[in-house]
């Protein structure tokens, strides 16, 4: 488990008795157990929602929201899931109300991928080595904008899997989805993704 | 179906590379002042006061004390006594049965009372017939 004091994260070893020794008292609204439940999970949360809302003030406005929601409803809280699962489901249900109002909808981004050669997802590059890619500010950037133009659906699929390191049947779990739906919107996302960073690697950006 | 999974499965072991890239993202941190912001908000959240024991424990006591007591008090409550006769009253009607009955048969051995009186009251009253109820005869 990662734990972070404040905003300065730092490593502990994982340990999912207290884990659960802390889930038992922030049942009992044990607000010190709580705070250290924020601090564990602080940044991966923030992250998540900031990449799903673009607007920066409601996306801080939603993060804070996810951790108030959980400390009411902790007493809900039944532990079939695992806490993070958990706090992910509450960040995504408060992502898509906040687009639901903003009438943006979930409707999937007609991303052309699906159509052309197999060729574009399989690039035989040495560019395409994750040792030899440094992931600069300008490719981050390439990254954070094809991330933005998928659909909420396929980005939260892929930032779920791929950032935060959920198995797939955690991500099945969070959004209600099968698991075949899960990997068909994980292969869409990353197929954009490398068709955006190709683009990029060729000087096309 | 299994093949449709092996096939997904192999497209996706072939894009790791896009995961290594995503999985490299930096996050941003939340700074102080979102922590303190958070922190307010939560403080601000109404207080659910935890019930001790004996806040648990007293309501439904002083209720079954109360329903008991009333169940007590509408099985204790006191009756009109049953009406009884006791054996100096019972004479008394008797023995005035007796003077009745021994009044009377006397005034008809003496001719004062008509056989028929004794037997019945009614067959004293003249009975008067109209015209419906001769018709049903």
């Amino acid at each position: 488990m990662e734990l972070s004091i404040g905003t300065r994260a730092i490593r502990m070893k994982n340990d999912p008795a207290t884990e659960q020794a802390l889930i038992e008292r922030c049942r009992r609204q044990d607000g010190e157990a709580f705070s250290k439940i924020v601090d564990a999970y602080q940044n991966r949360v923030y992250g998540f929602v900031k990449r799903m809302v673009p607007n920066a003030e409601e996306a801080s406005d939603i993060a804070q929201e996810v951790f108030i929601r959980a400390y009411q409803s902790f007493g809900r809280f039944d532990a079939r899931s695992s806490l993070r699962t958990w706090l992910f489901r509450i960040a995504y249900n408060l992502c898509v109300d906040r687009s639901r109002r903003y009438k943006r909808g979930l409707d999937e981004t007609s991303i052309d991928v699906m159509g052309e050669d197999d060729a574009v997802y399989d690039v035989p590059d040495s560019r395409w080595d994750p040792q030899s890619l440094i992931l600069d500010d300008e490719l981050r950037a390439v990254v954070e904008r094809g991330l933005e133009e998928m659909s909420d659906k396929l980005r939260t699929v892929l930032l779920l899997h791929d950032k935060e390191d959920f198995a797939y049947e955690e991500i099945a779990q969070t959004l209600s989805l099968p698991i075949g739906t899960v990997k068909s919107r994980l292969f869409l996302a990353r197929a954009h993704l490398q068709k955006v960073v190709g683009v990029y690697l060729e000087g096309g950006a | 179906m299994k093949r449709e999974n092996f096939e997904i499965d192999e497209r996706l072991a072939g894009q790791s590379a896009i995961r290594e890239i995503v999985s490299k993202l930096p996050d941003d941190e939340p700074s102080m002042a979102w922590r303190s912001q958070l922190n307010e908000r939560l403080r601000a959240l109404p207080v659910k006061a935890r019930k001790r024991w004996w806040e648990l424990i007293w309501k439904p006591t002083v209720g079954l004390g109360l329903a008991t007591a009333f169940a007590f008090a509408l099985l204790m409550k006191p009756t009109q006594p049953a009406p009884t006769v006791s054996p100096e009253s019972g004479s008394i009607v008797a023995d005035a049965i007796l003077d009745a009955h021994s009044g009377t048969v006397a005034r008809h051995e003496l001719g004062a009372v008509s056989g028929e009186a004794l037997e019945s009251d009614t067959a004293a009253v003249p009975v008067e017939w109209d015209d419906v109820d001769l018709n049903t005869l």
